[in-house]
């Protein structure tokens, strides 16, 4: 296979500062390295390597599966998943955050283990993964990697303190382990090994007083996905809605990006320095829903509908776009929530709306939502918004990446360190906006006064 | 891990500091943060309006003095894109010549022999210039260059232009539509408010006017203006050539502007139609001092032709020096150009032509510049020749469909022939000539179209509003295309019973019936034709303008192309002009609609050169008119190598006898005839009148038809042989041309891709949320710009007005926008985005704030291979801005090549600074210099630098000092000129006990004229004004050929 970047070494290999953003999602997950020694903006899909053989996808399997006492992830996992004997995980975030709601399938676990242990195992694996390809990468720069991670999470979840640290003990553990001097490679890994390693990770985490700003380690989804939106220079100050249609959810959100005067009159510039979102929401309502919709129609399979939906509901039922009316109304409750911090209809005449994950290339429900008043009668369907294609993102070659960017917009927002993350304002951190009628007050005798 | 503590903090917010690999990028710190997943220090750094990530290892502290070779030797060094950027501000900032805010500043194709009178005119210091072009070059868009130029140095408050009558619409319209000045019409009863104005002592206020001569040349108003002599910064006079004949109305109204203008410029194609005191008459309007005499003006010319030889022989490819000085070396025998030759500046010239046994185009094309200063009337004058300019023009292909009336159409002509004839032009009764007009027209309407006659006479008829009332039918089918409204006297608006009631016994007996239209059938088939054969071709189907006389005409006609689904549109003047331009422009840009309809006022004015079929579906009277007609397409910009004009003319009719005879005898479809006296519109009306009288046996109407075309022939050739033998008296001008065009050939002014990729990334790093799409650098598309740059541009500290209307057009929201010419003559409406726009004007001051930020090394690649050695070339580029007589900004790109260690030559170096400008790549892999020895290599490129400046600064002083001497005496002389004749008008007013106003007028204008003369006096030493200023712009490696180790 000819290799994807020139090796250099010359003299002594130098540091290179890369960041990982990594998507961590609920089927899938997307990789993105930013290299923050590069001279111009640039950062980089990672498409794996298995066995030597680098695959033609960028979205790895966040699957989990135990067989024959070993772990495997990826896209192993995805191969030995039909084995007799072997087990499955699916969706081990959303379980390792909610355990309480799976309890029952928790039974299946490993002896001494959880969900939020097969996170950390998964987190580590795209790590590992990640690694390999950051490697390869900086040589041809005569470099080694230094590589920082940010993880992400459901907004929703991290407005809760309990969510939080899971998400957060999740990322830092991972990290600690990709840590160990000659870590294994994860893949058919023993449980016991498995075991050893997450405990040193727990037991350095413990030890350590500080972990800096937990918004290096993780952040918001929904957050991430529109960092692009705000960093595009096709974007200005305003008013936004986003719509980001993942396989399994929908995120909703309104929010505002504010930019400020810095520097003298006449002598400044205007920077966009904030996001505030006014209403977000985020429900397990997806592609996947229409997917199913589909596969009750048809004799298909989930994975053979995904991607052709545009195609297959042409003759199908109306009712298959049920789950379509479930996602607007994922848009329209976030206005709502939004319109309960503001009542005025000024206050949300013009936004703009974006469109983003892979849902969004579904043009029924494009339309749709193009053509939708969150509140008839007062504000008309918004501007179509496009951030148009990120110039910094490229593919694993370094060229540009030319396909539809949706799909990777988490990751890419996630790839973003410290100053270039927006300060961003929750929901839960805004005031009511109360209006007051007016009064008028005459003070008699001043007024007589001055007559 | 081990927790480690984290050192010192390395860079404090506020502290300045640029990035180790990309030097280009200066920031500001805001905040240093540790991280704890790699125990390092990242810094939040402000670069423009980004705040991004930096790990501390890649800053440094902005040094206070930006030093880009130490840089360089550094490994540290900005990348293409930074470049780019540099050199496009660098030629914005310091451009190369004074004009150069100018160019590609009007909504008309960018051809750079236009700009050649206003680099004449600027470096003219009598402000009078005579521009004699070919017709067809453009000389309103010349004229606007200068107009436009002088008011973007000083506010003009008082502007006129002088047209012919029928002019005056497309000259206002012309102004507006490519330069946005907006200039108003005005007539003789403004012209008398205004003088009236002046009489009661009141000042007059700002204008910009266009009047006709036909209301100047009245004796009460050019006596008033010269009683008053009210200050006017610039007269321009079209179709000067009505000014040569010193005995007529309109010469003396132009001297009496002559007395009030400041600067003036006479437009004419024919400065010379009869003989040379044509010339004389012209020039002597614009500098009376220096063309004193018609009697001394041949000794002039004469004296002037050793001049004109010495620039012939320095032309072309192969300069020949020798026979240039001793054609110069003449000027030392005759009187009058014998003190010429007594200055420095005459032996510095013999001096370098002795020098030069081989000549580089840049030395040659100096060396006539310099010569053009001996010349006697090269200042005055500004030629340029169609055969020098334009090498492809069109070639005109006339096609005439003639046919034969079917019976009824026949009869129905014949009796609207007769019964003109009968009742209007030779029967008892004796008709008024407003009457005479209307049977004319009834005439004319029926030959253009029968149906659309028909129906027109039989609605009047209806209307019982009598068909031949003279005065609505001209007002309701008339355009007023080539003179003044025809005067109609009052017995116009008599009903002209006894023709009426013939009329409609005529349209009663015989009319056709509905249905028969040969001349449509014919035009369908032609209009079938063009599109098959495109069809067939496979080209894109050529856009057909239809041109008839008559309104009627025109609707009928469009209400037939619609029965047969051809897409088309109808302009004519009772359309407003502006939805007449988007008319036009949808024409233009729909591949759909195929047709334009059009009568004379429609399309005056407008360019539809993206047409090439011309349809004369009647033929006018006057052949000025043919020649509108086929000029809108036959013009600058015409693509198509061929321009065909078709006529639609029925047999054995007065169309064809008379008026397709002669146009064809004079071969006006084949060739433009130039100025066309209007006696021929005259004639041919005559004998069309003469005709339709039957007054003429058949060989009498062909004896006649062939006296008046050998007439016009005679007469033009005439023109031709004269004004041919003028050029080796007057034409001087190709230096002028070579420097401009060298200047675009050279790169020194930036293209527009240039300009839009500035531009868009100026404005996109500050104002995000901004969209400059790319499609505007070659389309009109789209432009959104933030609110913020309004602000900020109404904050600039300037009183440029153009800066306030576009930060006003920017609040209104998105609007439409192009960098291109050519995209902007089919959307005129947009804005044109030129140098010296106020977007780039904004751009390029907010970015002088941080020049001495700016990173100047670079490393780069190109890999174009064909021409050059691939390797490694270290390369400086500098500018020098020179001062004094001839003030400009040159460039200097010096190379050496690594393996060698040889220099380029002037011409590969100017070359491979083109490719540099062109398609550089960022050279990512040079990180190590010492493999190139940039530091002996920049000291050799020093000392190269330093010859350079010693030979430019031994060169030009020693010029400027000749220079100097020359023209301050020529600019002295004319300042004094100026200063004494204003004088003498004041003590004359004095004398005469004029009104106070009118001698408070004059004694400013002494006084102006005075300081102006002091200002020069005082600024201008022995050597004159001289100043050189020299840096290094760029500096840095270049590889050429991509795949080199």
């Amino acid at each position: 296979m000819a290799r994807l970047f020139k090796e250099k070494r010359k003299g002594q290999l130098k540091e290179r500062h890369l960041h990982l953003g990594l998507d961590f999602g609920t089927c899938y997950s997307k990789l993105v390295l930013r290299d923050y020694d590069a001279r111009e903006d640039k950062c980089l899909v990672i498409v794996p390597e298995v066995a030597g053989q680098r695959k033609s996808n960028y979205l790895i399997p966040s699957l989990v599966v135990l067989w024959d006492g070993c772990l495997h992830f990826g896209f192993q996992a995805q191969e030995i998943a039909s084995r007799s004997g072997a087990i499955e995980f699916c969706s081990v975030k959303i379980r390792a955050a909610y355990p309480d709601s799976f309890k029952e399938e928790a039974e299946k676990l490993p002896k001494n283990f959880t969900y939020e242990d097969l996170s950390i195992l998964v987190i580590l694996y795209l790590l590992q993964v990640s690694d390999h390809f950051a490697k390869a990468y900086a040589m041809q720069f005569n470099a080694t990697p230094k590589l920082t991670m940010t993880t992400g999470a459901p907004m929703g979840a991290l407005n809760q303190s309990r969510l939080q640290g899971i998400f957060l003990r999740m990322a830092r553990s991972a990290y600690e382990a990709f840590g160990i001097k000659g870590l294994p490679q994860l893949q058919g890994i023993k449980l016991e090994q498995a075991s050893e390693f997450l405990k040193f990770a727990r037991d350095s985490i413990t030890k350590q007083s500080a972990f800096g700003d937990p918004r290096d380690w993780v952040r918001s989804e929904a957050e991430a996905a529109l960092l692009w939106a705000y960093r595009s220079p096709k974007v200005g100050p305003g008013l936004y809605a986003c719509v980001d249609i993942g396989a399994g959810s929908t995120d909703s959100t309104f929010f505002k990006i504010v930019n400020s005067y810095e520097g003298k009159p006449g002598n400044g510039v205007w920077l966009k320095d904030r996001m505030a979102f006014f209403g977000a929401v985020s429900e397990h309502i997806g592609m996947d829903d229409i997917g199913h919709a589909i596969c009750r129609h048809t004799s298909s399979t989930i994975t053979s509908v995904r991607g052709k939906e545009e195609h297959m509901v042409k003759n199908l039922p109306n009712e298959v776009l049920n789950p379509c009316n479930k996602i607007c109304e994922t848009y329209q409750k976030a206005f709502s929530r939004g319109y309960e911090l503001d009542k005025r209809v000024s206050a949300w005449k013009n936004y703009g709306l974006f469109l983003i994950g892979g849902g969004s290339n579904f043009s029924r429900l494009r339309s749709q939502l193009h053509n939708m008043s969150v509140w008839p009668g007062q504000l008309s369907p918004p501007k179509p918004c496009d951030p148009g294609q990120p110039k910094d993102l490229k593919g694993p070659d370094g060229k540009d990446f030319i396909d539809d960017p949706s799909f990777l917009l988490v990751a890419y927002g996630l790839s973003h360190y410290r100053a270039e993350v927006p300060l961003v304002t929750n929901p839960s951190d805004i005031q009511p906006l109360k209006i007051e009628r007016p009064t008028l007050s005459i003070d008699h005798e001043n007024f007589y006064s001055k007559k | 891990m081990d927790e480690t503590a984290p050192p010192n903090i390395i860079f404090k917010p506020g502290d300045i500091v640029r990035r180790k690999r990309a030097p280009e990028s200066v920031g500001v710190v805001k905040e240093s943060t540790w991280s704890d997943q790699i125990k390092e220090w990242y810094c939040a750094v402000r670069f423009g309006t980004s705040l991004k990530t930096v790990p501390a290892t890649d800053l440094e502290l902005l040094p206070e003095h930006v030093d880009p070779w130490a840089d360089l030797i550094q490994g540290s060094f900005a990348g293409a894109e930074a470049f780019q950027m540099l050199m496009t501000f660098e030629r914005l900032h310091k451009p190369p010549t004074r004009i150069s805010g100018s160019f590609g500043s009007a909504k008309a194709e960018f051809l750079p022999f236009q700009f050649k009178p206003l680099l004449k005119f600027i470096e003219n210091p009598t402000g009078r210039l005579l521009i004699a072009d070919d017709v067809g070059l453009g000389k309103t868009i010349e004229a606007g260059y200068i107009l436009q130029e002088l008011q973007a140095r000083h506010p003009l408050e008082r502007v006129l232009i002088v047209v012919p009558a029928r002019l005056r619409r497309k000259w206002r319209d012309e102004l507006e539509r490519r330069f946005e000045q907006k200039f108003d019409v005005i007539n003789i009863k403004m012209l008398q408010s205004f003088l009236r104005k002046l009489d009661s002592a009141r000042e007059p206020d700002s204008f910009s006017w266009i009047v006709s001569y036909e209301s100047v040349r009245k004796e009460p108003i050019f006596d008033g203006l010269d009683r008053h002599r009210p200050s006017i910064d610039l007269i321009i006079f079209d179709e000067a050539h009505r000014l040569r004949n010193p005995e007529t109305y309109q010469h003396r109204a132009a001297r009496a502007l002559a007395g009030c203008a400041d600067s003036m410029i006479f437009l004419t194609a024919t400065p010379i139609q009869t003989g040379m005191d044509n010339l004389f008459h012209l020039l002597n309007l614009l500098d009376p001092d220096a063309f004193a005499n018609l009697s001394t003006f041949g000794a002039q010319l004469e004296a002037n032709r050793p001049v004109i030889k010495a620039l012939s022989a320095l032309r072309g490819t192969n300069p020949e020096p020798d026979l240039a000085k001793s054609s110069l070396i003449r000027l030392q025998e005759n009187p009058l150009t014998k003190s010429l030759t007594e200055g420095s500046f005459f032996s510095s010239i013999i001096q370098r032509l002795d020098m030069s046994s081989s000549l580089s185009r840049e030395e040659a094309v100096r060396l006539q510049r310099d010569i053009t200063e001996l010349s006697l009337t090269a200042h005055i004058i500004s030629r340029t020749r169609k055969s020098e300019v334009l090498l492809n023009y069109p070639q005109r292909k006339p096609n005439s469909l003639k046919f034969i009336f079917s019976a009824p159409e026949r009869r129905f002509y014949d009796a609207v022939a007769d019964l003109c004839r009968l009742t209007g032009l030779t029967g008892r009764e004796r008709n008024t000539w407003g009457q005479q007009m209307a049977l004319i027209m009834a005439f004319r309407m029926t030959s253009s179209c029968i149906p659309a006659a028909v129906n027109y006479f039989r609605e009047r008829s209806q209307q019982g509003e009598g068909i031949l009332y003279s005065a609505l039918l001209q007002k309701e089918d008339l355009d007023d295309n080539i003179s003044e409204p025809m005067a109609i006297d009052d017995n116009a608006s008599t009903p002209l019973t006894p023709a009426t009631n013939r009329f409609e016994k005529i349209l009663n007996d015989i009319a056709p019936p509905p249905g028969i239209d040969t001349k449509y059938d014919i035009l369908y088939k032609a209009l079938r034709e063009i599109f098959e054969e495109d069809n067939r071709d496979g080209r894109p189907i050529r856009k057909v303008i239809i041109f008839s006389f008559f309104k009627r005409t025109l609707t009928y006609l469009s209400s037939r192309l619609a029965e047969k689904r051809i897409d088309h549109r109808l302009i004519t003047g009772d359309i407003a002009i502006l939805e007449r331009e988007e008319i036009i422009d949808e024409f233009l840009s729909n591949q759909k609609i195929k047709v334009l309809l059009s009568s004379e006022v429609g399309s005056e004015g407008l360019d539809l050169q993206m047409s090439s079929v011309v349809i004369n579906y009647d033929l006018p009277w006057n052949p000025m008119v043919v020649e509108q007609r086929i000029g809108r397409v036959d013009r600058i910009g015409q693509r198509s190598p061929v321009v065909i004009i078709v006529n639609l003319i029925a047999s054995d009719t007065i169309e064809e006898r008379i008026l397709l005879r002669l146009y064809e005898r004079i071969r006006i479809f084949e060739q433009a005839l130039g100025e066309i006296d209007p006696i021929l519109g005259e004639t041919v009306e005559e004998l069309a009148k003469e005709a339709l009288s039957c007054q003429l046996t058949p060989e009498e109407e062909e004896k006649k038809v062939e006296q008046a075309a050998k007439a016009f022939i005679n007469q033009a050739e005439e023109a031709r042989k004269v004004s041919s033998e003028s050029d080796t008296l007057i034409a001087a001008d190709q230096a002028f041309l070579d420097e401009i065009e060298s200047l675009f050939g050279h790169r020194r002014v930036p293209i527009p891709e240039e300009l839009y990729k500035f531009l868009r990334s100026f404005i996109m790093s500050r104002y995000p949320g901004s969209i400059i799409p790319e499609s505007v650098m070659n389309e009109v598309g789209e432009i959104h710009l933030q609110p913020q740059l309004s602000n900020d541009m109404q904050n600039l500290p300037t009183m440029d007005i153009d800066i306030q209307r576009v930060a006003h057009k920017i609040l209104k929201g998105p609007f439409l926008a192009t960098f291109s010419n050519m995209a902007i003559l089919q959307h005129p409406k947009a804005e044109l985005i030129f140098m010296r726009h106020p977007l780039l004007l904004f751009s390029v001051k907010c970015m002088e704030k941080e020049a001495d930020r700016i990173h100047r090394g670079f490393s780069l690649i190109i890999e174009d291979t064909q021409r050059f050695d691939k390797g490694y070339y270290i390369f400086s580029i500098n500018q020098f801005e020179i001062g004094g007589f001839r003030p400009r900004t040159e460039l200097v790109p010096l190379f050496i090549r690594l393996k060698d260690k040889q220099m380029l030559d002037p011409e590969n170096s100017e070359d491979l600074m083109v490719l540099m400008l062109e398609k550089p790549l960022t050279n990512e892999e040079f990180q190590n210099s010492s493999e190139f020895d940039i530091q002996n290599t920049k000291q050799r490129l020093q000392e190269i630098f330093q010859g350079v400046l010693k030979n430019l600064k031994d060169r030009e002083i020693g010029l400027n000092k000749a220079r100097a001497e020359r023209r301050r005496a020529t600019i002295e002389a004319t300042l004094r000129g100026k200063v004494e004749a204003a004088r003498r008008r004041l003590d004359d007013l004095k004398q005469k006990q004029a009104q106070p106003f009118a001698i408070k007028m004059s004694q400013d204008r002494y006084a102006a004229e005075q300081r102006r003369l002091d200002v020069f006096l005082s600024e201008t030493g022995e050597d004159g004004i001289f100043s050189i200023e020299s840096r290094e712009i760029a500096i840095g490696i270049l590889k050429v050929g991509g795949d080199i180790q």
